[in-house]
């Protein structure tokens, strides 16, 4: 399956609607926000956010995957997924 | 999952009627914070869960400070109205005297919304048990764990079998389950059973602590507050270095509702050259804490809880892995490190969520187990190796260990990373820091926030 980007951006949207994090006010998820430093996914959220990304593409994830250059933007997150789609 | 919903219905039944299950899902061991919480979470997700505990709750803990990250844990296992209605201590922050340099720090300015506490860790753990009762795990209390057979656990079906005997009897009995957690403290049933523990040696330290009523204490604001007004105003928790400690032995002063926790952490060496052979431990450390200018007057309308001291002999210790084939470990059991920064309860926390997830997905995808897992041990172990980089002073980290702790950092927030370095700033351990961290932004943004503490000491 193709996808586009807007359509992965539009996928991994869902993910970041949920509430808990403790912040102050909402941070607006740009494909280049920084997701980690920003606090959007911290060291619980990366394990929600890997689940995630497998059941929406379908693809799995390996352990050596895990990294920040892989998972610190929403284009970063972009980039594994379309390689894993290749 | 109607099979699993099942099973968990049959072994809430045999709890009421007092009989350890025959099978489980997943068997925790122990009923401190990461076994409550795995055992919770795990039976949210549908598992049946039986968790052992050698003692009876409520029972005697110490590590009361927790910071803020603890209550999205607890928000997760759904407990945390229970722990807000406890009305524990609200704690703003921290007072640091080190070196003669004294500074402090609040979580409002570095954006925390919700507090800090100083809990009796008796009812915090009880409340947490409790919480994993009411959802349904079986808890056996006074129910020691020997060892787990973790031979069959590699097979399709993983496979595993926990030897337990409850106290004061004299046979052992099994229970067959798919996982074992092992959240069991600094005992560390699975961990010393396989081998797993590796010791610093150079970093072999001492605890001995006590209680104190009637102590004043340290706010926010760097002023000095009598107890009687510790619910109005809340207190910071108040570090100092000894004198002498080579940046290493350090005192805590914790405010709890009914009395203060004291207590000092210092080399196995500093407590040998400064205790003469006849003198008696608590005589050592009433002389120690009043040897300090601050905590002398903080401790000048306080008397001590005669008999409230205790000590134990500790090491720092990591774990050469921290799951393998049908097991888990998390917290203490998983490793231990000088408890300066506060961080052993949320770590405890982390893992339990970690492992909770990960068993979940193992069930779901039986043939990725072993990526699952390993994606819990480098998360877990970067953690666990970034709070050892911190908190132990001098630390020199293996080359694998320094990246895992540098990756662990790139995955902290910028709140989190100013937060840590503000800490490390504080107790003259930010070398630690700004070898893992490449962040002109943490500086700042710690530099900001730690204020002077200006208390005249006459």
């Amino acid at each position: 399956m193709k996808y586009t980007d807007e359509q992965i951006f539009n996928a991994l949207a869902p993910f970041f609607a949920q509430d808990g994090m403790d912040r102050k006010e909402a941070i607006a998820v740009e494909p280049d926000t920084d997701i980690i430093a920003e606090g959007l996914v911290d060291s619980l959220g990366i394990f929600k956010l890997i689940a995630f990304v497998e059941e929406a593409f379908t693809i799995t994830i390996e352990p050596d995957e895990v990294l920040l250059e892989n998972f610190q933007t929403l284009r970063a997150l972009r980039n594994l997924i379309v390689k894993k789609l290749g | 999952m109607a099979k699993r919903q099942a099973a968990a219905r049959a072994a809430q039944r045999s709890s009421s009627m007092n009989a350890v299950p025959d099978s489980c899902d997943v068997v925790v061991i122990g009923g401190g914070p990461a076994g409550s919480l795995a055992a919770t979470y795990l039976t949210g997700k549908g598992y049946s869960v039986v968790l052992f505990e050698r003692q009876k709750h409520p029972r005697y803990q110490v590590g009361e400070s927790l910071l803020p990250d603890v209550w999205k844990y607890c928000d997760a296992a759904g407990v945390s109205d229970a722990i807000a209605a406890e009305g524990f201590l609200r704690k703003a922050g921290g007072s640091v005297d080190w070196n003669g340099e004294m500074r402090r720090l609040s979580f409002g300015d570095f954006g925390y919304t919700r507090p800090a506490l100083h809990v009796e860790r008796d009812r915090f753990d009880s409340i947490l048990l409790e919480r994993a009762r009411a959802s349904g795990a079986w808890i056996g209390e006074e129910i020691a764990v020997l060892e787990a057979d973790l031979s069959r656990a590699g097979d399709n079906e993983s496979e595993v079998s926990v030897s337990y005997r409850p106290v004061g009897e004299a046979s052992a009995s099994r229970i067959r389950c798919r996982y074992v957690v092992d959240a069991s403290g600094q005992t560390g049933v699975i961990g010393r059973q396989l081998g797993l523990r590796v010791f610093d040696e150079g970093f072999r330290f001492m605890s001995v602590w006590g209680y104190f009523a009637n102590s004043s204490y340290l706010a926010a604001d760097g002023l000095i507050y009598p107890a009687q007004s510790v619910r109005q105003v809340p207190p910071t928790t108040y570090v100092s270095a000894l004198p002498q400690g080579d940046g290493w032995a350090w005192l805590w002063h914790i405010m709890l509702r009914e009395t203060t926790s004291i207590g000092l952490v210092i080399p196995k060496a500093w407590a040998s050259e400064t205790k003469g052979s006849a003198e008696s431990w608590e005589a050592w450390y009433l002389k120690q804490c009043r040897a300090l200018p601050l905590l002398q007057r903080l401790l000048a309308d306080a008397t001590f809880c005669e008999g409230s001291l205790r000590l134990v002999r500790n090491y720092s210790y990591r774990s050469s892995q921290v799951a393998g084939p049908g097991f888990f470990l998390l917290g203490d059991a998983a490793g231990f490190v000088d408890p300066i920064f506060s961080v052993g309860v949320v770590f405890s926390m982390y893992s339990a969520y970690a492992a909770a997830h990960t068993i979940d997905r193992c069930f779901r995808q039986r043939a990725r187990r072993d990526e699952h897992r390993s994606i819990f041990s480098s998360q877990v172990q970067a953690r666990l190796e970034l709070s050892r980089s911190l908190a132990l002073p001098y630390y020199q980290a293996t080359d694998a260990g320094h990246a895992r702790a540098r990756e662990a950092m790139g995955f902290s927030s910028m709140q989190a990373q100013a937060l840590m370095y503000a800490a490390s700033l504080l107790t003259d351990r930010s070398g630690n820091f700004d070898s893992m961290a490449d962040s002109p932004h943490a500086h700042r943004a710690a530099a900001e926030r730690v204020r002077p503490l200006n208390i005249p000491l006459e």
